[in-house]
């Protein structure tokens, strides 16, 4: 019978295909990037397999965005299939921790007899540590927010200095566009930089002091997002789909707008039309406040658990290799992101001016004396994120005032954070026993 | 069908009909099961254990602002959307079924963006709308800002309705025609003689006669986009400005991949699953009892 | 045929041209934009009339994206959707209609629930399913007691056949099948009966030919549907040389905020994945629109 031997070859195809793709000839790392970064982890991957002819081959896959990638980890782990390693973004570090699903990189480091002389800068490890001190995940696509300014568009304005305070920032703006300015500044209105970023060098704290209640929607941040509504009703602050090009970064380089909160991550791109106007600064606070150190962003690399010896070893092979100094200069030359270590970060230094945005960004991370990593992590970030978008975009659209919007945000991240408590049980600090 | 019309195998309907009973059973009941179990459990998203949670997940979803707002929000769009595309193929149905020369071609064009997906017609729709290049941005030049659909929330609606409608409408066309198709042309005919224009055949013979029908293309429109315009969605609005655009499908989507909230994302699945069906029994009856009525009318 | 009336003639012109404009101006505003240079569209905005960069945007298309492969893929994909579909609800309907059996209410209710909740809903638990196919019997197996019984991981993800399933297990073509089928008249069978025939050998040498409108139709359906398909394809694959071309054009759109953006290349993307649906639905039309109706009733 024709249809049945036609059902067994397919069976045999799928089951083949199964077969084929289960193979442990290599080693999967999976991340987060397209574009500038995407091509310098491919270059990267390449050198470590020509110089690294012992180890397995690395097998760098693309999968989308940060979110994208994140998605593809849970779904591919939950069946078996997750890759050794995995670049997943700040937010989600709680879900990462909590797991049950890595390795801790101290540990893993150690069992695989891996020491670096270069430690990881104070202020990146600690974000990826548990109570311990313990390091988690090895930082990578590290970034932090700046002020960017076009000096030129500021000193025709009559300003002569990149506004240090939100006062003054507030100032700059109505100057700029009594000068002429379309656009004094832009945004996206990221959480990442208007609720993270901002309330950490305000020193605001984002929750409660016994960490069961979300406190944004009051005090400083309600107080900036204030600000914030006004300017943008104002036309001084502009949304970034309303620039020609459709997106922050892209409107201020091409010099369209004049200010920009950002993405120490997008300096590449910033600096790459007329790197001399540009200039780099702390983020503003409230004048008459201590500054506090700024978060570091980005990503970090996870060693996920269910991969056999030979896997773990190039696994440590590349995450050392990642850690050497000309490899963290490539990738950062290539696309602006910081550096990780503090020898690469010294190396890296010497050869920048001090106002450039990596220079300001690895000096904005360590102002203060309080400890950047959150004291108690909230899960379900990425969630709250969004909930605070949402409440902004509806405050903005007149629908409610601000602080209703961004109390009920805070309400709904309440509730996440019980769901977060229910879903993981009490805190426990080192799940996840090392190999 | 008389007994006699029927081979008497008892298990070998079973096995023919397994191949597609397995593809069922594997990719559509298993995963709504978990869906299912999930709505009812405290779920860590790598795995490990699961905790029972009883209803607490409906009710957090329940006493959720944002979901009551989302359910308005695919109200407000599947009713839009599904009525637009109704009353524009009604319009559009009825004018082709007068046979005008050339006809045939404008039936054939009126169909292709059947072939164009949600996900594609939102990359091109994003470009359409953009504020600054696009075809609306003539708007813009004379009030400054008032075309701005990544801001307003009432526009981003606007068009993700009109682009949905787009979508929709060759499907709308074809089932419109073929029904006015079933009406008798000896009917037209005799009204015709009597000196009927076609607006008024239209209104006082097909309209009434294939009203059933155009209530079953209504309903099976909403269904479709209560599910089918996450891809649009996805690309055109992204669920924003704020939540002015988030449909449930894209919630759900949003809440369980993006947030990897399972537990949520599958309670708000499981809801969705009652709407549907309670729509679709809807349906159902309507048209078993229109059968049996038109059975008895022979 | 009705007579006709000049003043609704031209009303009917009128509404059949103004739909024709909404059907088309999207597309035609696309190819606007794909005809010429992104330096253009974005100092000028986007044209009303066509350029003479349409061949150089394709070009800088085929040679940043891999279309060969991604096409290949997208054909490969739907081919099997195809076949697959009409197989096994041709199969199915031939049970449900032509058998006097218990089983027959259950296997069409089965089928039927498949409309009830979409992929796209429960797309996170399919994702699962499709990592480790036999992991449903392996979860039973232990609920039984009997999870002693190695039951081996079959990844269907990133294979040809993953990314076809999901979209074969649904009802539409077993209801257009099974409408057919009882439309048919009942002596077919009782002449067959009469000659002794078995029920495979009716329905290969007695069903099937009658089916070929059937099968046509359906098939362009299922072709369009499957073609147009984002979701599953964006979850499912992990290797580029996986994705399907709806998938590859769609990634021209700029992933993170510091690519600026390629309109006129996207735009040029998006229509040549357009380019075998709508020929599909231009050529064949009629065969669509029968599947569309059958399915739709």
């Amino acid at each position: 019978m024709r249809f049945r031997s036609l059902l067994s070859a397919a069976i045999v195809w799928v089951t083949g295909a199964g077969q084929a793709y289960a193979a442990d000839a290599d080693v999967e790392f999976w991340y987060g990037h397209s574009g500038a970064a995407g091509a310098a982890i491919q270059d990267i991957c390449e050198r470590f397999n020509s110089t690294h002819p012992q180890s397995l081959p690395m097998r760098c896959i693309a999968q989308g965005s940060y979110e994208q990638n994140l998605q593809k980890t849970v779904a591919a782990y939950r069946s078996g299939k997750a890759p050794a390693l995995v670049e997943i973004y700040d937010v989600a570090t709680p879900e990462m921790l909590d797991s049950g699903a890595v390795l801790g990189l101290d540990g893993f480091l150690q069992s695989q007899h891996k020491v670096s002389d270069d430690p990881l800068l104070p202020a990146v490890a600690a974000y990826y540590s548990n109570a311990d001190g313990n390091v988690w995940a090895q930082p990578f696509a590290t970034s932090t927010a700046v002020l960017y300014s076009h000096a030129d568009q500021l000193a025709a304005a009559g300003i002569t200095q990149a506004p240090e305070t939100w006062e003054a920032f507030g100032t700059a703006l109505v100057a700029l566009k009594a000068h002429g300015s379309k656009c004094p500044a832009v945004t996206d209105l990221g959480p990442w930089v208007w609720l993270e970023q901002s309330s950490a060098v305000m020193g605001a704290p984002l929750l409660s002091k016994d960490a069961t209640h979300w406190a944004f929607d009051q005090g400083l941040h309600l107080r900036l997002m204030e600000e914030v509504e006004q300017w943008m009703a104002e036309g001084l602050l502009i949304d970034q789909a309303a620039t020609r090009s459709g997106g922050q970064e892209l409107a201020f380089t091409a010099g369209d707008c004049a200010l920009l909160l950002g993405s120490t991550g997008a300096s590449k791109l910033i600096y790459s039309v007329n790197p001399s106007d540009v200039k780099a600064n702390l983020l503003p606070v409230f004048a008459g406040q201590q500054r506090a150190a700024s978060l570091p962003g980005g990503a970090a690399l996870w060693v996920l658990r269910g991969q056999s010896d030979a896997q773990y070893q190039t696994v440590a092979e590349f995450l050392m290799f990642l850690r050497d100094v000309s490899i963290q200069t490539l990738f950062s030359d290539a696309t602006g992101y910081l550096p990780v270590t503090q020898g690469a970060a010294t190396a890296y230094l010497a050869q920048l001016p001090a106002d450039s945005a990596t220079v300001v960004g690895l000096n904005a991370m360590t102002q203060g004396d309080r400890t950047t990593a959150f004291e108690v992590r909230p899960g379900f970030i990425t969630l709250l994120r969004l909930a605070w978008q949402q409440a902004v975009w509806s405050a903005l659209a007149g629908q409610k005032p601000m602080a209703d919007a961004l109390h009920q945000a805070a309400r709904k991240g309440d509730s996440l954070l019980r769901v977060f408590e229910n879903t993981y049980g009490p805190r426990e600090t080192d799940k996840g026993v090392n190999p | 069908m008389s007994h006699n019309a029927q081979f008497s195998q008892r298990f070998l309907p079973l096995f023919l009909a397994l191949p597609q009973l397995l593809a069922v059973l594997l990719f559509f009941y298993w995963p709504t099961v978990q869906a299912f179990w999930w709505s009812f459990h405290y779920v860590q998203p790598f795995g490990g254990s699961e905790i029972f949670a009883g209803l607490a997940n409906y009710v957090r979803v329940l006493h959720d602002p944002s979901v009551l707002s989302s359910l308005g929000t695919t109200l407000v769009f599947s009713l839009c959307s599904t009525l637009l595309a109704l009353s524009l193929a009604l319009a559009l149905a009825a004018c082709l079924q007068l046979k005008v020369r050339g006809y045939k071609i404008f039936g054939n064009v009126l169909i292709w963006p059947y072939a164009v997906s949600g996900a594609t017609l939102g990359i091109i729709f994003q470009v359409l709308a953009n504020p600054i290049f696009g075809p609306l941005a003539w708007i813009n030049h004379l009030v400054p800002e008032a075309w701005a659909p990544s801001a307003k929330g009432w526009q981003a609606m606007t068009l993700l309705v009109f682009a949905y409608a787009w979508c929709q409408l060759p499907f709308n066309i074809v089932m419109i025609v073929a029904s006015l198709q079933s009406v008798p042309e000896d009917c037209l005919a005799a009204a015709a003689l009597d000196g009927a224009t076609p607006w008024q055949r239209l209104r006082d013979i097909q309209l009434p006669m294939v009203a059933p029908y155009l209530f079953f293309v209504f309903v099976v429109g909403l269904l479709d986009s209560l599910s089918n315009s996450f891809g649009l969605v996805d690309r055109l609005t992204h669920g924003g400005p704020g939540n002015a655009t988030e449909i449930l499908a894209f919630k759900i989507y949003q809440d369980g991949f993006v947030g990897i909230d399972l537990a949520g994302s599958s309670t708000l699945s499981v809801l969705m699953l009652v709407v549907v069906v309670v729509l679709s029994v809807t349906q159902y009856r309507y048209l078993s009892w229109r059968n049996r009525r038109r059975e008895h009318h022979g | 045929m009705v007579e006709r009336h000049p003043l609704s003639t031209a009303l009917a012109y009128v509404l059949l041209l103004l739909g024709a404009l909404f059907a088309l101006g999207p597309l035609y505003l696309a190819l606007c934009a794909a005809s010429v240079s992104n330096e253009q569209i974005l100092a000028h905005g986007m044209p009303w009339l066509p350029g003479n960069q349409l061949f150089v945007n394709v070009g800088e298309v085929l040679h940043k994206l891999d279309v060969v492969t991604l096409m290949g893929n997208s054909l490969i994909v739907t081919g099997l959707v195809v076949i697959g579909k009409l197989a096994l609800s041709a199969l199915t309907a031939f049970a449900v209609v032509y058998f006097r059996t218990p089983f027959k209410s259950l296997i069409f209710v089965a089928v039927l629930g498949t409309l009830l909740l979409p992929l796209e809903i429960r797309i996170i638990p399919t994702y699962a399913v499709a990592g480790d196919l036999l992991g449903p019997l392996r979860s039973l197996l232990d609920l039984l007691g009997i999870g002693a019984i190695p039951v081996p991981h079959i990844n269907v993800l990133d294979t040809y056949p993953g990314l076809a399933l999901p979209l074969i297990a649904s009802a539409t073509g077993t209801f257009l099948f099974r409408q057919f089928y009882q439309t048919l008249p009942s002596d077919l069978v009782e002449a067959a009966r009469m000659d002794g025939a078995s029920p495979w050998r009716f329905f290969v040498d007695i069903l099937l030919p009658l089916s070929k409108t059937n099968f046509a139709a359906l098939g362009t359906l299922v072709f369009i549907s499957a073609w147009k398909d984002y979701l599953w394809p964006l979850v499912a694959t992990n290797r580029t040389n996986m994705r399907t071309l709806v998938l590859g054009a769609a990634n021209f759109a700029p992933a993170d905020a510091t690519q600026l953006p390629q309109w006129s290349l996207l735009m040029a993307a998006t229509l040549l994945s357009l380019i075998p649906p709508i020929l599909v639905i231009a050529v064949m039309q009629r065969w669509f629109v029968k599947g569309l109706v059958g399915v739709g009733k």
